[in-house]
Order: structure tokens, then sequence, then C-alpha cells
């Protein structure tokens, strides 16, 4: 249940939680209702927008609709699974693994480890923000010089969370690795990765990388 | 077929409503930052609401047509006179003409707001991305946008009073209006646009606004209109804003104010307003009800006088 629904300016809503996963399944849920009006439902860590077009509904009957939702109404499943292979060869790859005080491939075989959650798509379009990192990885803090351009496909960390650059931009993320995959074409307006899914890292191989190369998610 | 670019001014885009329904992917609302004043530009060119014009911020540049073209402006005031062959004829703001091919559109300085928007029959046909023409670029000169070639008769539409750009601007509570230490900060005002505003925000300086510390805070959802408060100074966003943000979220501008952010200029002082949540979306219908029977009024004199 939400600890709260305010509304968010008079035409949106924001629902807020205790945590990330009531979050996930109350937007689920907002979504699966096809409630009228609702042009947006952005979830982003706790809390969830629920954003309308005044002209095709009632706010305050969208309202009540909203506060009546429970993350019980969500369909079954828990998110769609991605697996991104990641040839973990990144710039920053050594550095990260000398001040977490861990062995590259420890740090590699650790950051493969978990099925990470997408608690958001922001920054950039398409950019998923995942996590959280196992405890070992946490807790570096983000480039005092960010770097002006990062390649498509570089997979990052900064404190306890990880995330894949879908197209090239400026970036104070660490660079582990990269992904031969396209996880978002942002041109054809194709974003396979939604806020609420999951995600789990594979250690490939240089043959791998370039056999897969530009192949989409 | 086209306009051509020969002075961009100082940041000219091309504008329409943007790409609502994008949010989830982390894509930003954008189009015009002023979507009354792009309606009635488009308006008077006999367009649906939803075409792509140029948003022409603080100064407007110089267009040489490529064809005949016909040429509707709306929004800040603004010198504009269409110059060529046929020597040189003001076009009103708001109001609308036709460049003869080769005539050029030169424009001056925003004299009473930020932006004037040049709408042209049928739009102008940029490349478009996830239903919008909405771009963050600018022109550069020598570009050439893709439009025409039409006409339009030259019309003055009657003068309609727009809100005082004195006026405190509304708002209504955010969700972190609790972190205020004292919700006076907000009111008293008032502020300044900082020169550093732009279509993703406008920062506003003055008396410092204390919120309660929040070093966990995590990311939320923002629309444009939302005021955040950033160690003690105030960002309003704007239509081009991020779809989250990190920042307490104290307020959020009404939507019946939303167009006003984007006619601030730097400088310009501006006061907020707290107002009640039925009142908000009262003046949000009301608003709305008023600018579509005005564009439609607009629109079928435009579409007459082409007959």
């Amino acid at each position: 249940m939400p600890t709260d629904v305010t509304p968010m300016g008079d035409r949106a809503f924001l629902a807020r939680f205790d945590d990330e996963d009531d979050a996930r399944r109350w937007a689920d849920a907002a979504r699966a209702r096809g409630l009228p009006g609702v042009t947006d439902v952005v979830l982003a860590y706790r809390s969830a927008a629920v954003i309308a077009d005044p002209d095709r509904c009632d706010l305050d009957a969208l309202e009540a609709a909203l506060r009546g939702l429970t993350p019980g109404d969500a369909p079954a499943g828990a998110g769609a699974l991605h697996e991104i292979p990641v040839l973990y060869d990144g710039p920053d790859l050594h550095d990260a693994a000398g001040r977490l005080g861990l062995a590259t491939a420890d740090l590699i075989a650790r950051h493969a480890a978990p099925e990470y959650r997408v608690f958001a798509i922001g920054f950039l379009p398409g950019f998923p923000y995942a996590g959280y990192l196992p405890d070992a990885l946490r807790g570096l803090a983000r480039l005092e010089r960010p770097r002006t351009a990062v390649p498509a496909g570089s997979v990052a960390i900064v404190g306890r969370q990880t995330a894949i650059y879908p197209v090239a931009s400026p970036g104070g993320w660490h660079l582990l690795g990269r992904t031969p995959l396209r996880i978002a074409d942002p041109e054809a307006g194709r974003f396979p990765l939604r806020a609420g899914d999951r995600i789990r890292f594979r250690s490939i191989d240089r043959d791998e990388f370039e056999a897969r190369a530009d192949e989409r998610l | 077929m086209s306009l051509l670019v020969v002075d961009p001014g100082f940041f000219t885009t091309v504008q329409d409503l943007g790409r609502p329904g994008a949010r989830a992917f982390g894509v930003p609302l954008g189009g015009a930052a002023d979507r009354e004043a792009m309606a009635v530009a488009n308006a008077l060119a006999g367009n649906a609401a939803d075409l792509a014009g140029l948003e022409m911020t603080l100064r407007g540049g110089t267009f040489e047509a490529r064809c005949d073209l016909g040429v509707a402006l709306a929004g800040a005031g603004m010198e504009a006179a269409i110059v060529g062959a046929g020597g040189r004829r003001a076009v009103p703001v708001p109001g609308s003409a036709t460049m003869r091919a080769g005539d050029r559109l030169v424009l001056g300085r925003a004299e009473d707001g930020a932006r004037t928007y040049l709408a042209t029959p049928g739009g102008f046909r940029t490349p478009a991305w996830m239903g919008s023409r909405s771009s963050e670029t600018p022109w550069k000169a020598g570009d050439v946008l893709a439009a025409g070639p039409s006409r339009l008769a030259s019309r003055r539409p009657a003068d309609v009073v727009s809100a005082d750009p004195s006026d405190p601007i509304r708002i209504l509570p955010g969700p972190d209006w609790p972190l205020l230490a004292d919700p006076g900060d907000l009111t008293r005002g008032p502020f300044r646009v900082d020169p550093r505003s732009s279509r993703m925000g406008l920062r506003l300086a003055g008396a410092p606004v204390a919120v309660a510390p929040t070093p966990e805070r995590l990311s939320a959802p923002v629309t444009p209109g939302a005021v955040q408060a950033a160690g003690g100074t105030l960002l309003v966003l704007g239509v081009a804003c991020g779809t989250m943000g990190g920042y307490p979220h104290v307020a959020q501008v009404i939507a019946a104010d939303l167009d006003r952010l984007g006619r601030l200029r730097p400088g310009d002082a501006a006061a907020f307003r707290v107002v009640a949540l039925d009142e908000a979306r009262r003046l949000d219908r009301e608003a709305r009800e008023a600018l579509r029977a005005r564009a439609s009024r607009i629109r079928w004199a435009a579409r007459d006088d082409v007959g």
C-alpha cells in the first residue's frame, strides 16, 4: 500500500512507498488498470507518478481510483528478466577493484552474480538505474572529473547502483566493461528495458563480444 | 520548399507539443515553452495546435523564404518585418503575412517576454522522433527547414489581455512541502530569474529557502513546473526537464501558469502564491477552454482568408 498519494500539481499524482518492491507492484497495477486519461505512469525507486490529460478524464475520479489501488492488483509476474552479456574490459575496472580492495576477477564475479532490479529509467532515454550492488561493491563516489564521452553499451557502477549507457554521453560512473547489445534504440523509439524489470550480467570474451556486436536486446 | 536560416537569433529551435506518454522510458516531454503562444501562432497559420513551429528565444534572427511562404507570429512582442523586392513590410506580433520567394523575415529582440513563435501553414517538416519534431538543438546559420509553399493574408487578431507578468506565479504544495523550514520562504519573494536558465529550468536567485536535510533521498518522478529546493536555491523545472529528480520537490506550478514560466527572462522578478487544488483545476479548465475557443476563431478566420 502506498504510504501516501499526493497531488503533484493539478494534473498528476505521486504515490510513495516504504520500499522499491511495493512501488513497482503499485505502478504495475496502475498501468494494468488502463485508467482513462492517464498518459504516463513513471516508476522511480520508492515512488510512482501518474500523469493525466485533464481533457480526457475526471481528476477527482482518477485520484479516488489511485487511492483504491493496491499492489496486489498487479498482474502476476516479477518483471521481465534480461541477460546482459558484458566484456569486462572497462577503463575503470582495475582502479575500481583496487579502491574496493578486490581482485579484478573477484569484482567481475561479484558484479555478474546477482539479479538486479531496474529501479528507474532516466538521466538519458533508456538509461536503467539498477541495483542494489552487493556490499563488497558499494561505496564508489562519482568520478571527480566526469568523462565527456562514455561509449554506448558501457556497464558502470557508482554508490550502490549499476547501469548501462544506452547511447554515448557524458558520464561520471566507473566503467567496468561494455555489452555488445543495443539496450535501446532511441531513434526508433524502442526501449526494451523498463523500470521494474530485472537484469543479470554475464561475463563474455572478446570473440562473443564481436560476434554479437550491435545485436538488439 | 523551405526557409533558410540566415541568422538563427539567440536560441531558435523547432517545437510542437512534445512527447507525452514517453516519460517511462526517460524521454522528456519537451515541446513549446509557451504553449499558448505556440497555439495562437499555429491558429494564425490555419494549423492544428500540434504542428511544429519555430521557438525564438530573446532575439529572433533572420530567415529567407525559398518559396512563397505564409508566416504567423505570436508570443513575446518583437519588431518584425518582411524585407524584399517589394520593400519593407512590418509584421505585427501576433499577426501573419506572406513572404515571397527570396524575401527575408527580419526579427528584433523580444520586448515583453522571452519567446516568440513562428508558424507556417502545414508546419515545419523537420525530422520527427517519437511522434514529435521538438528538438533541443538550436539552428545555425545556413540550416534549411522544409516548409511550404503556402500563403497567408496579412492579419492581426484581436489582442487578448494575458496574465500580468508581475502577478505571482501560482503554486500547489509539492510532495516535499513538509520539508520546508518555513513555507513563507517561498511566498515572501520575490526571486530573480538567473541568467543560467534554459528550457530545462529556471534558476531563481533570492533569499535562501531552507529545507530539512535529506541525505538518503531517492530520485523521484518530476514534471515541468516542479519547484525544487537545491542547496538553498530554487529551481523551477521547464518543459525540457528530465523525467526524475533528486532535489526536494517542495512545490508545483499550477498547469494554468506553466506557460508563464516560458515567458520569464533573465533578470525578471518572480513571486509565488499558494492556491488550493480545486482552484488550480478550475483555472486550468478555464484556460484550456478559453484557448481552444480563441484558437478556433483565429484558425477559421485564417482559413477563410485563404479561401
